[in-house]
């Protein structure tokens, strides 16, 4: 109560202050400018000058019963748009604390994915260069290997190669000789090789005697080591 | 070799040692022998001896054969006895195995000799008493000319081989360059 009459004082001093300069105004020009004395008709009933204080009392009045009438409507109003704007103001604070945190989440994860395509590209240096590494030595331990083996196998061929050409050329050495042999060769020179093939034959001793003989040997042996 | 063979020619070794003994297993050998060779030689003989057509003429084209080669009567029954069987197939079978036979009923070894050249009396006879001195025991040859050898002989006796043929050497040669 005590703020709604001290709210009504100032609203009457404000029309006090605003009104008052307005009505002397209005009444010296009424009464023929400057010149003219000032006459303000503030309570009696006059045909040719309005009573100000009355307007003043009746816009006072109307005024109270304004904000008397008006005031609930009004504050309720106000507070029911309090309330809104502070849900608004609400909302909105949660919903830049959630955009803010979903902010921070985006930042961080852009942030974790920066690290992690920075670390993947390290990675992928890093195996590119083992890689490399290892298919170089791969293809060098290869390339030995082939060296060597292209060596053995020119070897193997050149080996081959030489047993061919001397199986050749024995082959053909010994076919010109059976050819030779065959054309030289007389039925006089056949008979004589039976003959020394006979006496071969009969210089190698009998089966008999070279037994006694193997035993004799080994009667020896034995009696060596004792 | 069949064991078919081996029968018919141990029962032709046994019936010719009782009648006659060893001359007469010589004569069973040798009548098969000079009988496998014109077996083998004539075509005539031959067809006379497979074609189941020709069977009535078979004996006696057998008797004109066998007489004219002066076959044994023990070589002569085998020989008919294999004929009308249809055996012939087996005749080189038994005159081996007949060989063989002879030989152990003689107490003697086998001698395979391959020359280039026919040998002669004499150099045969050498060669035998050079095995007969080898082997301790009496030696027969059974001489086969083959031109291939070259020269020299190649005899095999039992498991024992004595190679001094020209083509011995030549392959020794050529084994000794490829190597």
């Amino acid at each position: 109560m005590m703020n709604l009459w001290r709210r009504l004082g100032a609203l009457v001093a404000l029309a006090l202050t605003t009104l008052t300069p307005l009505v002397l105004w209005a009444a010296e020009e009424g009464h023929g400018g400057h010149d003219a004395e000032i006459h303000v008709n503030w309570w009696s009933r006059d045909m040719v000058a309005p009573p100000v204080g009355w307007y003043f009392v009746d816009f006072v009045i109307f005024v109270f019963a304004l904000v008397y009438l008006t005031r609930k409507p009004i504050r309720g109003a106000f507070i029911a748009r309090h309330h809104a704007i502070k849900r608004a103001i609400d909302d909105n604070q949660a919903a830049f604390d959630t955009a803010k945190a979903d902010y921070d989440k985006t930042r961080d994860k852009l942030a974790a994915v920066d690290r992690e395509v920075g670390q993947l590209i390290a990675k992928v240096k890093e195996d590119g260069a083992f890689e490399r590494e290892r298919i170089i030595d791969s293809a060098k331990t290869y390339s030995v290997r082939m060296r060597d083996d292209v060596k053995g196998i020119i070897a193997n061929e050149a080996t081959a190669a030489k047993i061919r050409l001397q199986r050749s050329v024995a082959e053909q050495a010994l076919k010109i000789a059976e050819d030779l042999l065959v054309a030289n060769i007389t039925d006089a020179d056949r008979v004589r090789m039976v003959d020394e093939a006979i006496v071969e034959i009969e210089k190698v001793e009998s089966l008999a005697v070279a037994a006694q003989r193997r035993r004799a040997t080994d009667r020896t042996a034995v009696g060596g080591e004792k | 070799m069949s064991a078919i063979a081996r029968r018919y020619a141990r029962a032709a070794v046994e019936v010719a040692d009782q009648k006659g003994g060893i001359a007469a297993i010589e004569a069973l050998f040798a009548g098969l022998a000079s009988f496998r060779a014109a077996f083998k030689q004539n075509t005539d003989l031959r067809e006379v001896l497979r074609n189941p057509v020709l069977r009535e003429q078979r004996p006696g084209a057998l008797e004109a054969v066998m007489k004219k080669l002066g076959v044994s009567a023990e070589a002569a029954k085998l020989i008919n006895l294999l004929a009308a069987r249809e055996r012939l197939a087996i005749l080189d079978d038994v005159v081996a195995e007949t060989e063989v036979l002879a030989d152990e009923r003689m107490g003697r070894v086998r001698a395979y000799v391959t020359t280039a050249v026919p040998l002669g009396d004499v150099q045969a006879q050498r060669l035998a008493r050079a095995l007969e001195k080898r082997f301790g025991q009496p030696v027969a040859l059974s001489i086969k000319i083959d031109p291939s050898i070259l020269g020299g002989l190649v005899c095999q006796v039992r498991d024992v081989t004595m190679d001094s043929s020209l083509r011995n050497q030549l392959e020794s040669l050529r084994e000794r360059l490829l190597a």
